[in-house]
């Protein structure tokens, strides 16, 4: 049992971690204690069925502390067979996603949140928040570019009657990079979702819903929601971090490629910014300030237009990939472990018969 | 009987409760083979409260078991003595029911951490 706790140090309150492993291992030596109290009292009445009952409840005992080993051998963190078995087969670099050179980002971010280091949770929590820096980055590089597009499309010379707008048509790519930046923003906060949804799973599977459904699975008349809570904990601490992890294998080759037309925009487009330090230093109503910026935004102009025509398209392939990655897997991910569940909390909670070999 | 089997329960949940919420130094330390030696804490969280439950249970356990067998064989004896040969055998089987129940009864008193831990280990690597 010592094992058991080092296993699942798990976060702090009366039901953390090994503390609850320790509460089913008091409940199953209660239980037999009252299989033996049970079995001497039917012999003393001769009550054949308090007899039947007692002899089927030992079985259950023996099965309930199976299944307490067998969990910890499946789910424990560091050298648990899921995460042996993810490990052996995913290779180590498999899950690194590509970022724009010279942008730096921690890693991982599972120790910040509770979560073990190693742990299937931490693959699945570290892909996702890959995801959401990439989908951060290019919201970040959009609205750069979107900025100064809007500025320089409206960039109008009055001759006495008549105002021109020559860079108006690069109002169209502000219209579509606004749009692109509502469903980027819409991708991020499923990513919070999402991460969010893992933390809690962190939080509660092996703390609250494991060793409350082992203790309950214990006893009679508690045994079937007991089995519900024992397969809702597996679902979530390792069936669905295990769907999000073999998403992140699965999908992660498709997503670089709206880096290059992005930073070659930036590129230009950082150069005609308004907030640069020419403006700072002559002055925003200086008219050869203004005179030498409009100057290089009409002689960049056609360069910029090639530039930004690249980036809806290789977003849109972004969007494309970041809508199947971040919302349809996820969904199917869901469906999969409320599938597993309903399954699983039959298997948990379910009398075991071994005259009969069957479950 | 009724009553008798009632009375028994009332006793039972009068000691368990009796016993739980008693000593201990906080510690839980836990031991796998001899759970009856485990120190419960003191804070009256589920876990102590669990862990007094069956530390109770651990101490009645044997308690009613030596209580079977000393009845079991003062049945026995009786019945041997005093009671007419043809009633002999109704308390003849009380008596070996008493006993052997009591036997099983400290059995699994006895043997309950190492039932439970090696149940732990039938689906583990080891």
């Amino acid at each position: 049992m010592d094992n058991l706790t080092e296993q699942f140090p798990g976060p702090g309150g009366p039901l953390a971690g090994g503390d609850a492993f320790q509460v089913a291992f008091y409940a199953l030596v209660s239980m037999l204690v009252i299989v033996g109290l049970a079995h001497l009292a039917s012999r003393m009445l001769h009550n054949r069925r308090l007899g039947d009952w007692a002899k089927e409840e030992f079985l259950q005992v023996l099965v309930s502390a199976a299944l307490v080993g067998g969990l910890v051998a499946l789910m424990a963190p560091d050298n648990g067979i899921i995460i042996k078995a993810f490990q052996s087969l995913v290779p180590a670099n498999a899950m690194t996603i590509e970022l724009p050179a010279g942008v730096s980002i921690p890693i991982s971010q599972c120790e910040q949140f509770g979560i073990a280091p190693g742990s299937i949770i931490c693959y699945a929590f570290d892909y996702i928040g890959q995801v959401q820096n990439q989908i951060l980055i290019i919201i970040a590089s959009l609205f750069g570019i979107n900025m100064v597009l809007d500025i320089i499309s409206k960039i109008s010379v009055d001759i006495i009657v008549v105002q021109i707008t020559p860079l108006s048509g690069l109002s169209a790519f502000v219209q579509v990079f606004n749009s692109m930046i509502q469903t980027l923003t819409f991708l991020e906060i499923m990513t919070v979702v999402e991460k969010s949804l893992l933390a809690f799973a962190n939080a509660t599977a092996l703390s609250v819903f494991l060793p409350i459904g082992i203790v309950l699975r214990c006893f009679f008349a508690t045994r079937r929601i007991g089995g519900a809570l024992i397969a809702i904990a597996v679902g979530a601490y390792l069936i669905f971090p295990l769907c999000i992890a073999l998403n992140g294998v699965a999908v992660q080759h498709a997503k670089a490629d709206a880096y290059e037309p992005i930073t070659n925009a930036t590129a230009q487009i950082a150069a005609l910014t308004p907030y640069g330090s020419q403006f700072n230093q002559n002055g925003t109503l200086n008219p050869d300030t203004t005179r030498s910026y409009m100057d290089k935004v009409t002689g960049a102009a056609s360069s910029i237009v090639g530039a930004v025509q690249a980036i809806p398209n290789a977003v849109a392939t972004f969007i494309g990939t970041m809508i199947v990655e971040v919302v349809i897997l996820p969904v199917v991910a869901l469906m999969i472990t409320m599938i597993a569940i309903k399954e699983l909390a039959g298997v948990f909670g379910g009398e075991v018969n071994l005259s009969k070999f069957e479950v | 009987m009724k009553r008798l089997t009632a009375l028994f329960t009332i006793m039972l949940f009068a000691v368990l409760f009796a016993q739980s919420g008693n000593s201990g130094d906080g510690s839980n330390a836990l031991n796998l083979e001899k759970p009856a030696e485990t120190q419960c804490g003191t804070s009256g969280n589920f876990v102590d409260f669990s862990c007094n439950i069956m530390k109770a249970l651990l101490k009645l356990g044997p308690i009613v078991a030596v209580i079977a067998l000393i009845a079991g064989g003062a049945i026995y004896i009786y019945a041997q003595m005093f009671v007419t040969a043809d009633q002999r055998g109704r308390y003849q089987s009380l008596a070996v029911n008493l006993v052997v129940g009591a036997l099983l009864l400290a059995a699994l008193v006895g043997g309950a951490g190492l039932l439970v831990s090696s149940g732990m280990k039938f689906l583990s690597a080891g």
